[in-house]
């Protein structure tokens, strides 16, 4: 199955669906703004992908964030 | 020029509707996934078998292999036939199908060459003790001929498929869909 983290290594913690819904977006609109399916957002948020650094780059710039706000390599 | 730039616009327009249509869901969830998916290797095996058998309904068995793989593309929103309905994440599925489909391949061929290698060696060798002659153990004309290259031609094109992952799209109504995309 696609791009599951193999090991704590390659996990990517996120805060994406708080930030996402403080801002007022629903799913499908974010996924719009940054040219991906709204399930992709679904697997992001629920840390089953972890995105590539340009898609977080995308997501922090549509959300007006700094990508370590909203990514992080340890859960908060 | 513009009347081919228009026409382009409108295909990727077209391509992305699918992938994210609430038409195909009936088809995209897991479920649907493996059922189409059993289906698709009942007609392939059992098709496959009555044809060889029988010798006949060979043109039936490429029209119901040609259905099963439009009905598996459709549940993959034909990712692998158009780029365009991909995402990153897809598309990063979509390759590693295409990795494992073609070690899987690999692996198959390996155990027909030798399957074929031990049956010859069976009824060449053993039975008639006649040596190793490399001759088909299985009586092959023409037809059965084709409709083995058939059944390996369905294989192969089922393996980018099923390598895919089972895992489809949530299990849900089209207002349960509209209500996770706009929550």
């Amino acid at each position: 199955m696609g791009r599951k983290p193999k090991s704590d290594e390659e996990l990517v913690f996120n805060r994406l669906e708080a930030i996402r819904m403080k801002a007022g977006f629903t799913r499908q609109q974010l996924a719009d703004s940054v040219d991906v399916h709204y399930q992709t957002i679904g697997y992001i948020e629920r840390n089953e992908y972890s995105p590539s650094l340009v898609l977080a780059l995308r997501i922090a710039k549509a959300l007006n964030k700094k990508v370590e706000q909203i990514f992080s390599l340890e859960e908060n | 020029m513009a009347f081919i730039k228009l026409d382009n616009t409108s295909e990727k327009k077209f391509k992305r509707w699918v992938g994210s249509t609430e038409i195909l869901l009936g088809m995209t969830n897991t479920y649907a996934r493996v059922t189409i998916t059993v289906i698709s290797y009942l007609v392939l095996v059992g098709w496959g078998f009555y044809s060889l058998h029988f010798e006949k309904g060979a043109v039936g068995y490429v029209i119901a292999l040609l259905v099963c793989l439009v009905l598996q593309a459709a549940s993959v929103r034909f990712i692998f036939n158009w780029d365009e309905v991909s995402d990153e994440y897809q598309s990063k599925r979509r390759d590693a199908a295409y990795r494992k489909a073609y070690k899987r391949i690999r692996q198959i061929f390996l155990v027909i060459l030798l399957l074929w290698f031990i049956a010859t060696f069976v009824v060449g060798y053993i039975q008639d003790h006649s040596g190793l002659k490399f001759e088909s153990p299985l009586y092959m004309d023409n037809y059965r001929s084709v409709v083995v290259a058939i059944f390996l031609a369905g294989l192969m094109t089922l393996q980018k498929y099923v390598n895919y992952g089972m895992k489809g799209e949530p299990f849900v109504s089209v207002q349960e869909y509209r209500q996770l995309r706009d929550s």
